[in-house]
């Protein structure tokens, strides 16, 4: 039998989503301990779990190294890949949103040319360019993006809001939320179909913890 | 820039081996087409951009244009179909019907470019026209299959679906636009979006639960023959019932362990209106051939014929053979025959000519051979000949 493979973003949703194998009685406990193996197989149930960055996981299951993945939906939308989403996991849950200081959210309306920071260019971009219409000039960011607008590097960001405490001792809120997030199932085009009966499996499987 | 030593994004240079192997793979498919009948036909490289780009919005930034010397707009065509129907209502009357045709040759895409995103792609395949029957779709079907197993596959899927299934069940229940974005969440089968998306667009509850089980609805035949009578409208019994139909015939075929069913399939091409397919295997993230009935494209050049096609995507089987089984050898020379000087040369291309009518596969050139590497560069053939002594000695 061919090994199935599983992607999972290293982080908090690689702990959430080891669990959730654990109680579908996979044997994946030791990703959980420290160690710096990237792999990991499930020698009886023929199963390999691999840890890789968040915004590769869309990329090793479209091109089919890994037949399932699971990944927060930011990556999703940012990533645009050719996959199936089949399932919402329901955690990691958190909101895309564009944020600024407050009195910026009269200008959102109003204005038609504005600087955006972000780490999601393509999500920032799909919102204000196709959803509102106006043409922004995107600033793509590694980290820390609430910076930005105090240092007068963009007038607003579109980021990730869990608790919005970030934001606050940033003196910036939430103006508006883009969408909200979670984690998802990913399942490569061609594993789904030729290993329909495993992977339905898991995918039953899941549902039924959900 | 260093224009001239470099490829643009999105096309490639082959190399012998990969070239040997990918001719035989095409021959391979070229000759299973043929088995069935098939006849090879050429259409130009480009054509007006009006032939391809009508019916095909999805596609339309895809095509790769450019304007002629009489400032008209041309496309380097992005797919066969388009300019085989053209063909067929220019050349072909009701009378030549049935009529089975097939092609090879490259296809031009632009649009994304990265990884194995390929502007340019040979593509293989072959069109029945002129027949509306189930039987005609199994044909083309039973056809790919067998030109993918002439090729080498041994593991693939071909998974078959309808149009009608999913119009049947919006029949005018959701906008043309909002009806496009269904279509993107099908494709991608993102069960928790085509969700959000039916609260959002007033989809009621019944049609909604439907519509989010629709993606889960693959396998084979008797996940359609389960949606049978279930009150869906005629348009979706109707789709159904073709899509059985089709299925049964590829079985009486016997190539019904290579084919299954999605309800949920649709595909970027809007121009089908009956079975459509695209197929699969291992160690390949993207489809390996694909195809279905488009009855309405012939229309749009003035003809009328219901038509079913296919096409493989040849350098998509290759990548998948040889990540399965490793390299394959580009062949060998046969025999070096040399000589040393021009009184020789004669004597020298008349032996390379007899070699060459047996069959061989013959270098023929000036040497001296003095030193061994000299010789090592020709240690691939089978044998050495020399024009003016003996056989110098051969190798098997």
């Amino acid at each position: 039998m061919k090994y199935l493979t599983i992607a999972l973003a290293k982080g908090r949703l690689a702990e959430l989503s080891v669990e959730i194998f654990m109680k579908l009685g996979y044997d994946c406990a030791e990703m959980l301990t420290k160690t710096r193996k990237l792999i990991f197989t499930d020698e009886e149930k023929k199963v390999k779990f691999l840890l890789v960055k968040a915004g590769d996981v869309p990329t090793y299951v479209e091109y089919g190294a890994a037949d399932i993945g699971i990944v927060g939906r930011d990556t999703l939308l940012e990533e645009g890949r050719n996959l199936y989403e089949l399932l919402d996991l329901g955690f990691g849950k958190c909101r895309m949103c564009v944020c600024g200081p407050a009195e910026m959210r009269e200008k959102l309306n109003t204005t038609s040319t504005m600087r955006v920071a972000s780490k999601y260019p393509h999500i920032a971009a799909d919102y204000f360019n196709a959803k509102k219409n106006m043409n922004i000039e995107i600033i793509k960011l590694g980290g820390s993006v609430e910076l930005a607008p105090i240092t007068g590097l963009s007038e607003v960001i579109v980021d990730i809001v869990e608790s919005g405490k970030t934001l606050y001792e940033n003196g910036l809120e939430v103006l508006e939320e883009v969408c909200p997030l979670s984690a998802r199932l990913i399942v490569n085009r061609v594993s789904a179909k030729l290993e329909r009966e495993r992977i339905n499996e898991i995918v039953q499987g899941i549902r039924g913890l959900l | 820039m260093d224009t001239d030593r470099k490829l643009p994004e999105g096309v490639a240079d082959i190399t012998e081996s990969d070239c040997a192997l990918k001719n035989k793979i095409e021959a391979s498919i070229a000759r299973a087409l043929d088995s069935f009948g098939y006849n090879e036909i050429q259409t130009p490289t480009f054509e007006y951009l009006s032939v391809f780009s009508d019916d095909m919005a999805a596609e339309r930034e895809d095509i790769i244009k450019f304007i002629d010397t009489s400032g008209r707009i041309m496309a380097l065509r992005p797919d066969y179909t388009p300019s085989i129907s053209r063909f067929t209502a220019l050349h072909k009357s009701e009378a030549d019907l049935p009529l089975r045709l097939r092609y090879r040759g490259s296809i031009f895409r632009g649009g994304e470019s990265f990884g194995a995103r390929q502007k340019e792609f040979t593509q293989a395949g072959a069109e029945l026209i002129g027949d509306p029957s189930p039987e005609a779709d199994a044909e083309v079907i039973c056809a790919t299959i067998e030109a993918l197993l002439q090729a080498g596959l041994s593991e693939f899927q071909l998974e078959l679906g309808h149009p009608g299934f999913l119009k049947g069940l919006i029949a005018g229940k959701l906008s043309e636009a909002d009806f496009a974005a269904l279509v993107g969440l099908l494709d991608k089968k993102a069960v928790p979006e085509i969700e959000d998306f039916c609260a959002e667009a007033g989809v009621d509850k019944e049609l909604s639960a439907l519509l989010c089980r629709i993606p889960l609805l693959y396998g084979n035949a008797e996940i359609a023959e389960d949606m049978l009578g279930r009150g869906l409208g005629d348009e979706c019994e109707a789709a159904l019932r073709n899509l059985l139909e089709v299925c049964y015939a590829i079985e009486d075929c016997g190539y019904g362990r290579f084919i299954s069913v999605d309800l949920g399939l649709v595909r970027s091409f809007d121009y089908y209106t009956g079975v459509m397919f695209k197929g699969l295997t291992h160690n390949m993230a993207f489809p390996i051939c694909g195809g279905g009935r488009y009855d309405g494209l012939s229309g749009r050049f003035g003809g009328s014929f219901p038509s079913t096609g296919t096409a493989i995507w040849p350098d998509r089987v290759m990548a998948a053979i040889s990540r399965g089984s490793g390299r394959v050898e580009y062949p060998e020379t046969d025999v070096l025959v040399w000589y040393n000087n021009n009184e020789e040369r004669a004597a020298a291309h008349a032996l390379a000519l007899r070699e060459r009518q047996k069959g061989k596969r013959v270098i023929c050139e000036k040497h001296d051979f003095r030193s061994d590497d000299e010789v090592c560069r020709y240690l691939s053939a089978h044998h050495i000949l020399s024009a003016s002594k003996a056989e110098k000695g051969g190798r098997q």
